[in-house]
């Protein structure tokens, strides 16, 4: 009984979701989960993202596959749906832009040939919500991430590694907090 | 071949550092003798041990589920008995094992000849759920250690009930005292070995928690807002949430000089302020928490379901599975994720709260479902209405095998107040900037 545990949905900005490009797995088992680990330390291997949707397209040769683009305050979000996302492709093709969305989904990477790492969320759903579920995101996913930038500086290993390995700059993340808040305030 | 996996011998015997070398190879030429491939039998036997070698856990830490861990104890009592296991008579050992933190019933399946009083270390153990408790299990499997009598306090020490806030009793308390505000109390009339017996029911509280409690014993003089001490009232666990048992052996004390303690009626009945769901993860069950977060998803089993007149099980096709055919009864409800960046559980809406939350009566989804000619209309409505949404909910929460869940007994949408929010954290980063 204590051996499942749920994987939990992280809050993540888009700035950093791109600025992100180390991913691993815990374990060498082939089962093992996958994660991303960001510059602020969230080790994610599920991502919660409710943003506008602007752009969707079925770039899909034989079979649908849908790419959308979902902004947050900070930048945007692409998401890849195919057949075996068949209800986050579904709500896309029938959808109209601009909507809120509510995307939950699992980070992937993807390595150029020029060595740059593109990050790219598969959803498991996705959900046509209310502007206020969208705010109330930002504020969730601010408070998120300023506990994480605090923690840079303790002992976590989920902290530990990402100084180690992004050497972040802590101002640079909570100064895109702030122009996130500032943003949504002022469409109070 | 033993000369080819000779060096994949030596590299798991350092890896493992303190496994015999004989006991790795005897495990690898097993592995392979049934056509494991090396690397993977060589990943298998790293797992194992690693998890045998490092696990220190106390009493008052037990789960059910643990594996290849190390405990420390000292052996408060111990029984022979002797059970058929498969038709097979076979002598097991079973008793109580205590190491100041708590106690726990243990059963050793090999005679290993324990003795009470013993203060031993057992290596490689692991736990199960048994009557509603972690129990630990060991056997020859397991390396036992003697240990200095003077490392562990005395069995009657540890037997004693401690003083404890109701914060902080786990499955590891059998016997407990307190301090506490009594917040609801009932009769209820019960039947026990074909005699009726009154017993006395309710809420227990102080500043850490609250707790159910149940007492066999008639209660006198304490009522609903009176402030008492009681002494050795055992602990029960149902769904890994502990309730209070006053019987003959508990004493009762009322408090009359209340100016002291640090909690009143007016503090412990507040709308309790959400706790991070990581917190609930932690704990095997908690009583009366609220927590609050995003619907990630809604799971199979929500939407409109059939339950069993007599048994009230779901039940699949109308047929419930000891009642055989039956004329089903219509109910409504959501299993959810609810997710709140630090956790998830599984919250589960009875059909009050589900047609609060979804908006729509079951009456209503009724309808909906007749209209149309696929079953699953209401579940895909749900899923279209309610992902995404954030909630609070109120409810106990308890562990099982599929993560932790919280039976809600209240739902609603917090108030939020957007701007005081964004004011907040701006506030926040503003003095994070200075420092």
């Amino acid at each position: 009984m204590a051996g499942y545990t749920r994987e939990v949905a992280r809050r993540i900005f888009a700035q950093e979701f791109r600025e992100s490009n180390l991913s691993f797995k815990d374990g060498d088992d082939q089962y093992a989960p996958q994660y991303l680990l960001t510059p602020t330390g969230a080790k994610v291997n599920r991502i919660f993202i409710v943003g506008t949707l602007i752009e969707k397209e079925d770039i899909g040769t034989d079979s649908e596959y849908w790419r959308g683009r979902v902004t947050d305050p900070t930048g945007s979000f692409l998401i890849y749906a195919g057949q075996y996302q068949p209800e986050a492709a579904q709500v896309l093709a029938e959808c109209e832009t601009p909507a809120f969305v509510a995307v939950v989904g699992k980070p992937s990477t993807y390595t150029t040939n020029e060595g740059d790492v593109l990050t790219s969320v598969r959803p498991e759903s996705l959900h046509i919500v209310d502007g206020q579920t969208r705010d109330m995101w930002v504020i969730e996913t601010a408070k998120c991430t300023l506990d994480r930038i605090k923690e840079l500086d303790g002992s976590s290993p989920n902290a530990q590694r990402a100084k180690e390995y992004y050497d972040p700059d802590a101002k640079h993340y909570s100064s895109m907090v702030s122009q996130a808040l500032k943003s949504l305030k002022e469409t109070y | 071949m033993d000369e080819k996996i000779a060096p994949h011998i030596d590299e798991l015997t350092m890896a493992l550092g303190n496994i015999s070398r004989e006991e790795i190879s005897r495990e690898l030429d097993k592995l392979l003798k049934y056509r494991v491939p090396l690397d993977e039998a060589k990943r298998m036997i790293k797992a194992k041990y690693l998890s045998v070698s490092s696990n220190t856990v106390s009493v008052k830490d037990l789960s059910p589920g643990l594996n290849g861990i190390e405990i420390s104890g000292r052996i408060i009592d111990i029984v022979e008995k002797t059970v058929s296991i498969q038709g097979e008579q076979k002598t097991i050992f079973s008793g109580t094992l205590g190491d100041g933190t708590g106690i726990c019933s243990f059963t050793c399946w090999d005679d290993m000849s324990l003795k009470p009083g013993d203060a031993i270390r057992i290596k490689n153990a692991y736990t199960r759920l048994w009557n509603n408790r972690p129990e630990l299990y060991f056997g020859k499997r397991s390396t036992i250690t003697y240990l200095q009598d003077n490392e562990l306090p005395e069995s009657e020490e540890m037997s004693h009930s401690n003083l404890k806030k109701l914060g902080n009793i786990v499955p590891a308390d059998v016997l407990v005292s307190s301090v506490v505000l009594i917040v609801e109390m009932y009769h209820r009339e019960i039947m026990l070995k074909g005699e009726k017996v009154t017993v006395v029911e309710g809420v227990l509280a102080d500043e850490t928690g609250k707790l159910p409690f149940t007492s066999w014993v008639p209660l006198g003089g304490p009522d609903i807002g009176d402030y008492i001490r009681f002494e050795g009232a055992s602990v029960r666990i149902f769904r890994g949430l502990p309730s209070i048992n006053f019987t003959d052996a508990t004493s009762i004390e009322k408090i009359s000089d209340t100016s002291e303690l640090p909690f009143t009626m007016e503090s412990v009945s507040r709308a309790s302020s959400s706790v991070a769901i990581e917190n609930l993860l932690e704990k095997e069950g908690m009583f009366d928490v609220t927590v609050s977060g995003n619907i990630i998803s809604i799971r199979s089993g929500s939407g409109l379901i059939e339950r069993c007149p007599q048994c009230n099980r779901v039940t699949q096709k109308s047929s419930c599975r000891s009642h055989g055919e039956v004329e089903c009864l219509t109910d409504m409800r959501i299993k959810a994720i609810l997710d709140d960046g630090t956790g998830a559980v599984h919250l589960i809406l009875n059909r009050e709260l589900s047609e609060a939350v979804y908006g729509k009566s079951m009456h209503d989804a009724e309808k909906m479902a007749q209209s149309s000619l696929s079953g699953d209309t209401v579940f895909e409505d749900m899923k279209k209405v309610l992902t995404g949404k954030y909630i609070a909910a109120r409810g106990n929460s308890s562990r099982n095998e599929f993560g932790v869940s919280l039976v809600a007994r209240s739902v609603w949408v917090p108030e939020n107040d957007v701007e005081k929010h964004i004011e907040d954290l701006l506030e926040r980063i503003g003095t994070g900037c200075d420092e």
